[in-house]
């Protein structure tokens, strides 16, 4: 009997908690973790920027220091950038198409981003070389998270260039 | 010592400490983040400070070898004579290679790049011996003192 009253009081005992409670924890936690949320977006945004800016930064220098070297190649092979020639008129102009994870693509329509380079020589020639002004410029098709503008310019770098324009380069 | 036994409101106290620890976790993702942004961008600008120096060397040695195709010269002197005249910052000098010429290019950061090119004397053309940056000089800004070391024993 003893046993029984103990085993009653035992279970009679309120535990746990209150409908109420869990409730308002609950609202108030999904409340709150929306913006948390909203956080992490923004430091992905900010992540995928820094991102974008390197992969500007490399492929700009590559292009750059291809030039400089004079190894141009208008027949790419596998591994290296593919090229489209758009105007000869004041110059060479040509676009490198990225898709959004950053490799190389043919075709405009699927490009995240677009590498323009402009080498225009305005210079006279002297000694079969001639001084060449070389602009990158690249942009971002579509807007970032916390943005809406389009077309946004990455990274711009402009530099001269004093390389060989004898018959056989491959540059025009 | 009273011991607490009204468990009234620890639901909160949870919800509390959990929505804490996700605030203190995003706070690091965005620091981080935006370290690594400043870190892009710096990189970023001090290639197109580079870039541009070197666009500036490319220049002068456009416009060296232009003086050799253009310009009526007899012997190497007279180029010495019309580079000094044209530019006095430029340090030349002759050796058994040919004239050395040295030359600073700095840029609005602060920045300098060398160029060493050398004519051999039969005037053929300008060749680059060396091209490099020279480091940006710093001071510390505290002083180290130095004290005489007691010999013992």
């Amino acid at each position: 009997m003893i046993i029984s009253n103990l085993l009653r009081i035992k279970n009679n005992r309120k535990k746990g908690f209150s409908l109420v409670e869990l409730i308002i924890s609950v609202g108030t936690l999904s409340v709150a973790g929306a913006f948390i949320l909203l956080f992490f977006a923004y430091s992905k945004d900010i992540n995928t920027r820094s991102f974008d800016l390197d992969n500007s930064v490399y492929y700009s220098n590559y292009i750059i220091e291809s030039i400089k070297a004079e190894i141009w190649d208008d027949e790419p092979t596998d591994n290296s950038l593919k090229i489209e020639s758009l105007s000869q008129q004041d110059g060479i102009v040509k676009e490198i198409y990225f898709n959004k994870d950053w490799e190389i693509i043919e075709t405009q329509e699927d490009a995240e981003y677009i590498m323009e380079f402009y080498l225009d020589n305005k210079d006279e020639i002297a000694m079969g070389k001639g001084l060449y002004d070389l602009r990158i410029t690249v942009t971002k098709k579509n807007p970032y998270f916390r943005s809406m503008t389009v077309n946004r310019t990455l990274y711009t770098v402009e530099t001269k260039v004093f390389i060989s324009t004898e018959e056989g380069d491959s540059l025009d | 010592m009273t011991k607490l036994k009204n468990r009234k409101g620890s639901t909160s106290i949870l919800i509390i400490l959990a929505f804490l620890m996700l605030i203190i976790f995003s706070v690091l993702a965005i620091s981080s983040a935006s370290a690594d942004y400043r870190l892009a961008q710096r990189n970023a600008n001090w290639t197109r400070d580079y870039y541009h120096l070197e666009g500036l060397v490319a220049e002068y040695r456009y416009q060296l070898d232009l003086l050799l195709y253009n310009e009526n010269v007899i012997n190497i002197d007279q180029i010495a004579d019309i580079i000094r005249e044209r530019d006095p910052e430029v340090f030349i000098e002759f050796t058994m290679e040919g004239m050395n010429l040295i030359r600073i290019f700095e840029s609005d950061g602060g920045r300098r790049i060398l160029l060493r090119t050398v004519l051999d004397y039969q005037m053929e053309s300008f060749k680059v011996i060396s091209l490099r940056e020279i480091p940006i000089e710093f001071q510390y800004k505290y002083e180290i003192q130095f004290e005489d070391v007691e010999v013992r024993g």
